[in-house]
C-alpha cells in the first residue's frame, strides 16, 4: 500500500512538471481550398499567368473580353468606384498616347512626354519598375489614378503592358489611393 | 522519507497556502481593474513566482502545487488509513479532485469566439488572447492549403522562423502586443517591402481588455530571391495578408488570433436582436443556426441564456456586429472545458466526506 502511494506521489510530481512545459511551438495542418478560390485561381492563370491580391471589400466583377478583371470599390460615403485591369501586347501605344487619352477623359490638356514623365511616380513591384499617374482636374473635381506596368520577357523587351485605372472625384481617389498603390504592387507573374 | 512526508503533510502548510491563495485572489481582483483580466490571471494565478517590488513571492500555480502535494501526502501517512478517518480521507480526495480539475482546466481548456456572417458558415474559433504568425502555402497542393502556424512564444526579437516546406526563413524584428501604424521615419531597415515602404509599427501600451489590443509584427524575409528579401510589417487588423511569390509558388503571411478548428460547422441562418424601446441598447439577441456534422444538419437556436452544447464545446451568444454593407454577424463565445465536471464531483465527494466524519464522530459525542 505504502509503496503504491509513494509511486503515485512521484507520478503526481511528473504530471505537474509535464503540465508546466510550454505548448507546441509550430503547428501545421491542411485546409481545403474553397471553390471560389479554386475558380479564381484557374480563371486568372488561364488568362495571362498574372496574379494579384485585392482587398477583401473590393467586389470582383465578371471579366469581359476587353478587361482582364474589374472591381467595384465601395467608398466611405457608399459610392461605388470602378477599377479596371487591362493587358495589351507590347507597349500598347506607349506612355504618351495612353496618358494623353486619359487626360482628355477628365478634360485635361495633353502634355508632351517630358511633361508627362515629370508628373509620373516611379514605383517597383515583382514585375519591375512601373509608372503611376495621379491625374487631377480641380475645375470639375475629377481625377484618375492609373498605372502602366510593363511586363518584360526573358530577352528584356516588353512582352505586354498592364494598365490599372480608377476614375472618381478627387476626395474618393484620395481615400482609395493607398489601397490602389498596394494593389498595383501586388500584381505578379505566376509562371 | 517518513520525515519528508511528515513535513509536507503538515496541516500548517494547508492553512498558510489557503490564506495565501485568499491574498492572491484579493490583490488579483483589485489589480484586474487596471491591468485587465488576462494579465491579472497570468500575474497572480498561473504564475510560479509573483514579483512584488523585486521580491519573489509564490505565485498561484506554485501555491496550488504545494497545496496539492500537501493534500496528497496525507494519503502517504500510515495513520491516515484508519476507519475513524474515512471521512477526512474522503474530504481530502474531494479537495484533490478539485485541484486536479483546475489543473486540467488551465492546461487543456480553450476559449475563443466565432464570428459568422448571415448565410455563411464557420468551423473554427479565434482565441481571445493568443496570436500566431501564419504562413499559408497556397500553391504547393492542388486542392488544399498548407497552414503553418508559429506560436506567439516564438515572436521575439531576432527569432528565426523556419519550416521544411518553406523556401524562405522569417526573422522577427519586432513584435508588439499592441501597436499603431505611423508614417515611416526610421530608414535604417532596407530594403522595405509592401506596407513597410510607407508605414512603420510603433508600440502602444497594452489595453486592459485583451481583444482591444492590435498586435503588430515587423519581420524580415530571408531567401535566395532578392526580389522578395526585405523587411515587411503586418498588423492584426490588416484586411489582407502579404503575398510573396518564390519559384512560382504563392505564400500568404499574416498575424492572426490563434485559430482552433471544431469537429463540426455552424451556419448562421438568421440573427435577431431586440432593442430596449426607444434606445439603441440591445435587450436580447439570438442566432438561428444549422449545426452541420457528417453531412447532416440540425437546426438550433442559440440565445443569451441558452447556449448550444455539443461534443464538449459550449457555444454562447456573446455579441453581434453590423457590417458596413448592411449584413449582420453573430459573435459566439466558444468554450471547451475538460475540467467542467470536476467542481461538481469534488463538491459531492467533500459533502459525503464531511457527512461520514460526522456520522463516525456522533457515537463519541453522544458518550460525552
Amino acid at each position: 500500500m505504502k509503496k503504491n502511494s509513494v509511486n503515485l506521489f512521484y507520478t503526481l510530481i511528473v504530471l505537474i512538471v509535464c503540465s508546466c512545459q510550454s505548448e507546441k511551438q509550430v503547428n501545421v495542418y491542411k485546409v481545403k481550398k474553397t471553390d471560389a478560390l479554386l475558380a479564381k485561381q484557374n480563371q486568372k492563370e488561364k488568362k495571362t499567368g498574372l496574379n494579384w491580391t485585392a482587398p477583401n471589400n473590393w467586389i470582383e466583377k465578371k471579366p469581359t473580353d476587353f478587361r482582364l478583371a474589374s472591381y467595384d470599390i465601395k467608398t466611405s460615403n457608399g459610392d461605388l468606384v470602378d477599377l479596371s485591369i487591362t493587358v495589351f501586347p507590347g507597349d500598347a501605344g506607349g506612355i504618351e498616347s495612353n496618358v494623353n487619352r486619359w487626360r482628355r477623359q477628365i478634360n485635361l490638356n495633353p502634355l508632351n512626354l517630358n511633361g508627362i514623365m515629370n508628373e509620373a511616380l516611379i514605383e517597383s513591384s515583382m514585375l519591375g519598375e512601373y509608372y503611376v499617374f495621379d491625374l487631377v482636374n480641380q475645375n470639375n473635381n475629377q481625377g484618375m489614378l492609373a498605372t502602366i506596368i510593363p511586363n518584360y520577357n526573358n530577352s528584356n523587351s516588353i512582352k505586354e503592358t498592364i494598365f490599372v485605372k480608377m476614375i472618381g472625384s478627387l476626395q474618393v481617389l484620395e481615400e482609395l489611393k493607398y489601397e490602389f498603390e498596394l494593389f498595383c504592387k501586388s500584381i505578379h507573374q505566376l509562371n | 522519507m517518513n520525515k519528508l512526508i511528515k513535513r509536507i503533510s503538515d496541516p500548517k502548510i494547508f492553512v498558510f497556502t489557503i490564506i495565501w491563495l485568499m491574498v492572491l485572489v484579493f490583490f488579483g481582483t483589485i489589480e484586474q481593474k487596471d491591468i485587465g483580466l488576462f494579465a491579472s490571471q497570468k500575474k497572480y494565478f498561473t504564475s510560479m513566482i509573483l514579483w512584488v517590488y523585486g521580491i519573489p513571492l509564490p505565485g498561484g500555480l506554485l501555491t496550488m502545487i504545494i497545496l496539492s502535494m500537501n493534500l496528497f501526502s496525507f494519503f502517504l501517512k500510515a495513520n491516515s488509513w484508519r476507519k475513524n478517518k474515512v471521512g477526512i480521507l474522503t474530504v481530502h480526495i474531494g479537495a484533490l479532485i478539485l485541484l486536479i480539475g483546475s489543473g486540467i482546466t488551465s492546461v487543456f481548456s480553450i476559449e475563443g469566439n466565432m464570428v459568422i456572417i448571415e448565410n455563411e458558415k464557420s468551423d473554427y474559433m479565434h482565441s481571445f488572447y493568443y496570436k500566431e504568425f501564419t504562413v499559408l502555402n497556397l500553391d504547393q497542393h492542388k486542392d488544399s492549403i498548407e497552414v503553418i502556424n508559429f506560436s506567439e512564444n516564438l515572436l521575439k526579437q531576432n527569432q528565426l522562423l523556419e519550416y521544411n516546406t518553406l523556401p524562405f526563413k522569417i526573422e522577427i524584428i519586432d513584435f508588439f502586443l499592441n501597436s499603431k501604424l505611423e508614417s515611416r521615419v526610421n530608414d535604417t531597415l532596407s530594403p522595405l517591402r509592401g506596407d513597410a515602404v510607407k508605414l512603420e509599427l510603433r508600440e502602444k501600451f497594452p489595453e486592459t481588455e485583451m481583444n482591444k489590443n492590435i498586435s503588430g509584427v515587423t519581420y524580415k524575409i530571408i531567401s535566395d530571391d532578392d526580389k522578395i528579401n526585405g523587411y515587411y510589417i503586418y498588423q492584426l487588423e490588416q484586411r489582407r495578408p502579404e503575398i510573396i511569390t518564390i519559384n512560382n509558388m504563392d505564400y500568404a503571411l499574416l498575424l492572426r488570433p490563434v485559430r482552433t478548428y471544431l469537429p463540426f460547422e455552424i451556419e448562421l441562418l438568421d440573427f435577431d436582436k431586440v432593442m430596449h424601446p426607444g434606445t439603441q441598447i440591445a435587450k436580447s439577441f439570438s442566432s438561428k443556426v444549422f449545426l452541420n456534422e457528417n453531412q447532416t444538419s440540425r437546426r438550433v437556436l442559440i440565445e443569451m441564456n441558452a447556449p448550444l452544447r455539443h461534443k464538449g464545446y459550449t457555444l454562447y451568444q456573446a455579441s453581434y456586429a453590423e457590417l458596413g454593407d448592411g449584413r449582420e454577424a453573430t459573435v459566439l463565445a466558444v468554450v471547451q472545458n475538460y475540467g467542467r465536471l470536476f467542481p461538481y464531483i469534488s463538491s459531492i465527494i467533500m459533502c459525503i466526506g464531511v457527512l461520514l466524519q460526522m456520522i463516525i464522530r456522533i457515537p463519541g459525542l453522544l458518550k460525552k
